[in-house]
């Protein structure tokens, strides 16, 4: 008895039925049992904290060169060596992390912004609206991603923003798509229809029972777009196409390191590692959130 | 004309034989099989052999009047004869043309013409072509040898194989112009093809029969080739691969036998089995180009500023690993241009002065300005480099990224841009380069900025027909381009060519690009 719980407690109101737990204390009670998506999201907060104290934790100005002493293996004064201009590969690497996850901010954003709205109409209109709209994200769709992005900035001249905006169109069907299926199931439930039989307007019905309805898988997907934001980043500025130097970003840092493999190594590997731990991170968060929002399925007990 | 390709190179001229010092190759390292620089007698090379070999870009045209790259050169000459050649050691040789004579004090040349020759598509060669060709040089829209030409007023033909060049000013370079992209015939059954510029026409030892830009570029050996001295090989596959390290792996791999690399990939490559590594000075140099029209690039005690803002040692030892030599002329120390008045310290870094002459311009917090850059990681460095040393002067530029095929194009016709970081790939003759960099109408003077004192060395230089004077008047023209800081040269480049142990008779032009008459593959035993 000393060692249970006290909601287990045995004074006798255990027996009678627990009150109906708020959906936050839900989600925290689910998310507990989530391990991997716990150390995911340690692993985000703490890439955040640290570009986000950039300034305090590089060792070294992250555009000093050093001509003297290029392509130094790490160790020494600098922890994880130098690049091709001697400059400091964790200071930079540090910044290059601001502009990957702003990068990513503003894909995601722009996907958001462009898919929601769409989803809501279609999935709440139906019909010819739906169709409509459908018909224009299934060919958005068809476009190859980088392909598209690369057509884009090639025109409006390579700039990160530039193409994360593209990204972000290109990525906000993804949104739609989800934001318009899960319309669809939630216009049919009886709330719904109880709201709108007693004289409830449609935007009050949107704005008070569909949207917060739809969060949960809405949150689920920006932290997979998230990830897949990253990654369109890293290959665009692998081209050459995306961050402009002398700043950096993960992909752009491997892509001046790539000339250098064979030699130095670290260029390539550390932010490398980066860039799929935080992916990865980003995608574990997204199943853990997945399976802590939204309708919970219980087994018997 | 000038930019892009890096590690590149110059076609020759007269009076260029000390560079050739610099042009042994390199022994392969221990860890190599003792591969060493293999030269064969032309029995012992194989006339079926196909040679492969990697580049770092396409020609930006393949029309050789209107190129806009100087080093394009490397692409046209097993295509495009030209009226003069050049010996391996630089000196002017008989091309299509087999004699010339300076007549009328210099103001008239007389060339004897090679007989029974003809273009890939059959028509003759003649004094009627040679006429035809002069002519399209200094006319075709978008022309980029009429400066070379400019001097030249008319072409008469003498006969069926003598023409005669009046000049309306002595113009001594002449034979060394000819020798590049000026004097490359083209057959003029094919000057209305608007296709030239993937089908080239000439008289080449090699046709063009496939090339696809930014790929490959595949030269036959043209069976009726006048010369029947030279062997060569069947086939000879070009391939453009712009990422260096890609072009190592294509060599390790054996996927290629020739290879352009740079300094750092020299050393790599010195230690694969079989890889001879061949490395030498050449008159190409880089750094950054100014449009003296364009921001504050008007003022002498800006482009000072710029100057003394560069370390150049710095860069020559961290971003080319040796490969080449510091200057702040467009000519190396080892050329007879150079002027020694000037040596690679004269803009030794000082960013005392530099501010100080920026404050005296009034520009006491700096200014800001463009620097177009070509997409290829060697400039990119080097961009990035001086980026940063300029910042600490408080000149702050911005960079745009060009393609590199792009650049000449950008940077002197449209005349986009303050400024271009590129590599210069020099002139057979040295007043070739002043012309078209420092001249008011010079292809590749954007600004079209010069000097009172540099048009009048320039005049000299051209008028005389003495060589020992000529050379003074050059060497004076470079000080006074290096005392006026027109632009900001940084490094006189070393070219790095490794070649498997197939190739055989490699060797390169004091520019630096690879000789194709010799170039043949081994008999396998």
């Amino acid at each position: 008895m000393t060692t249970t719980a006290p909601t287990d407690g045995l004074d006798g109101r255990e027996a009678l039925a627990p009150p109906e737990p708020t959906a936050r204390a839900r989600f925290v009670r689910r998310f507990r049992r989530q391990l991997p998506a716990q150390l995911a999201l340690g692993y985000l907060v703490v890439v955040v904290a640290g570009v986000a104290l950039a300034p305090l934790l590089a060792t070294h100005d992250p555009l000093v060169q050093n001509l003297n002493g290029v392509l130094q293996p790490p160790g020494g004064g600098h922890v994880l060596g130098t690049d091709d201009l001697g400059r400091d590969v964790f200071s930079r690497a540090l910044y290059a992390g601001r502009v990957s996850l702003v990068a990513a901010a503003e894909a995601v954003g722009v996907a958001v912004l462009l898919g929601v709205v769409p989803g809501l109409v279609a999935g709440y209109a139906g019909k010819a609206v739906d169709a409509v709209i459908m018909r224009v994200t299934d060919a958005l769709m068809s476009f190859p991603p980088l392909i598209l992005a690369i057509a884009f900035v090639g025109v409006l001249g390579p700039s990160l923003t530039n193409a994360m905006i593209v990204i972000g169109v290109i990525f906000a069907p993804r949104f739609v798509r989800l934001v318009r299926g899960t319309v669809i199931a939630i216009r049919e439930e009886t709330y719904i229809e109880a709201s709108r039989s007693i004289g409830t307007g449609t935007a009050t019905v949107i704005r008070r029972h569909v949207l917060p309805n739809a969060l949960s898988p809405l949150i689920v997907q920006i932290s997979l777009t998230a990830a897949m934001a990253m990654l369109a980043e890293a290959s665009l500025s692998f081209l050459g196409l995306g961050v402009q130097p002398p700043d950096a970003s993960w992909g752009s840092m491997i892509e001046r390191g790539f000339r250098y493999t064979a030699s130095a190594p670290w260029l390539t590997v550390f932010p490398g590692l980066l860039i799929a731990l935080t992916v990865l991170a980003f995608n574990l968060l997204g199943d853990g959130l997945r399976d802590s929002l939204g309708r919970e399925i219980r087994r018997g007990s | 004309m000038t930019t892009s390709v890096p590690r590149r190179r110059i076609l020759y001229a007269f009076g260029m034989a000390p560079l050739l010092v610099a042009c042994a190759p390199i022994a392969p390292g221990g860890g190599g099989s003792g591969a060493g620089p293999v030269t064969a007698s032309n029995d012992q090379l194989d006339p079926e052999a196909v040679l492969r070999y990697a580049d770092t870009s396409s020609p930006s045209r393949f029309d050789p009047h209107r190129s806009t790259v100087g080093q394009d050169i490397r692409f046209f000459t097993p295509v495009y004869d030209r009226l003069v050649h050049l010996s391996p050691d630089g000196q002017p040789i008989p091309g299509l043309a087999t004699s010339w004579t300076w007549e009328e004090d210099g103001r008239a040349l007389r060339m004897e013409l090679r007989q029974g020759v003809r273009f890939h598509d059959g028509t003759p060669f003649d004094a009627e072509a040679v006429r035809a060709n002069v002519e399209r040089g200094k006319t075709v829209p978008g022309t980029s040898v009429g400066t070379d030409l400019a001097n030249v007023e008319s072409v008469e033909v003498a006969g069926p194989s003598t023409v005669v060049l009046r000049l309306s000013q002595p113009t001594a370079m002449l034979p060394g112009l000819l020798s590049h992209r000026a004097g490359a015939m083209v057959s003029p059954a094919a000057f209305a093809d608007p296709d030239l510029d993937l089908r080239p026409v000439g008289t080449g030892m090699y046709r063009v029969t496939d090339y696809q830009p930014n790929n490959v570029i595949v030269y036959e050996r043209n069976p009726d080739y006048w010369d029947d001295t030279v062997v060569g090989v069947r086939r000879l596959e070009l391939r453009i691969l712009t990422d260096e390290v890609t072009r190592m792996n294509a060599l390790r791999t054996g996927e290629v036998d020739i290879a352009l690399l740079n300094g750092r990939l020299g050393e790599e490559a010195r230690g694969l089995p079989g890889v001879t590594v061949h490395q030498k000075v050449t008159l190409a140099y880089a750094g950054l180009l100014l449009n003296r029209a364009r921001s504050q690039f008007a003022d002498v005690r800006v482009r000072r500023a710029m100057n003394l803002a560069i370390d150049r040692p710095a860069i020559v030892a961290g971003v080319y690993f040796g490969a080449g030599e510091a200057t702040v002329q467009p000519f190396p120390s080892t050329y007879y241009a150079h002027n020694p008045d000037f040596p690679a310290d004269h803009y030794a870094r000082d960013l005392a002065r530099a501010r100080a002459l920026l404050a005296e311009a009034g520009h006491p917090n700096g200014f800001d300005f463009e620097m177009l850059v070509p997409s290829l990681t060697a400039f990119v460095q080097l961009a990035e480099a001086m980026q940063r040393m300029l910042a600490e002067v408080g000149i702050r530029a911005r960079l745009r990224s060009v393609e590199v095929a792009q650049a000449g194009d950008v940077f002197y016709s449209q005349r986009d841009g303050d400024s271009l970081i590129a590599q210069w790939g020099g002139r057979p003759d040295p007043s070739m380069t002043i012309g078209l960099q420092y001249m008011p109408g010079g292809f590749a003077n954007p600004g079209a900025h010069t000097t009172a004192r540099l048009e009048e060395l320039q005049r000299r230089a051209l008028s005389t027909l003495d060589r020992q004077e000529r050379e003074a008047a050059v060497r004076e023209a470079s000080g006074e381009i290096a005392d006026q800081a027109l632009d900001v040269p940084v490094i006189v480049e070393a070219t790095t060519y490794a070649t498997t142990e197939r190739v055989a008779n490699f060797s390169t032009l004091v520019t630096g690009q690879p000789d194709f008459r010799t170039l043949g593959a081994l008999r396998t035993p």
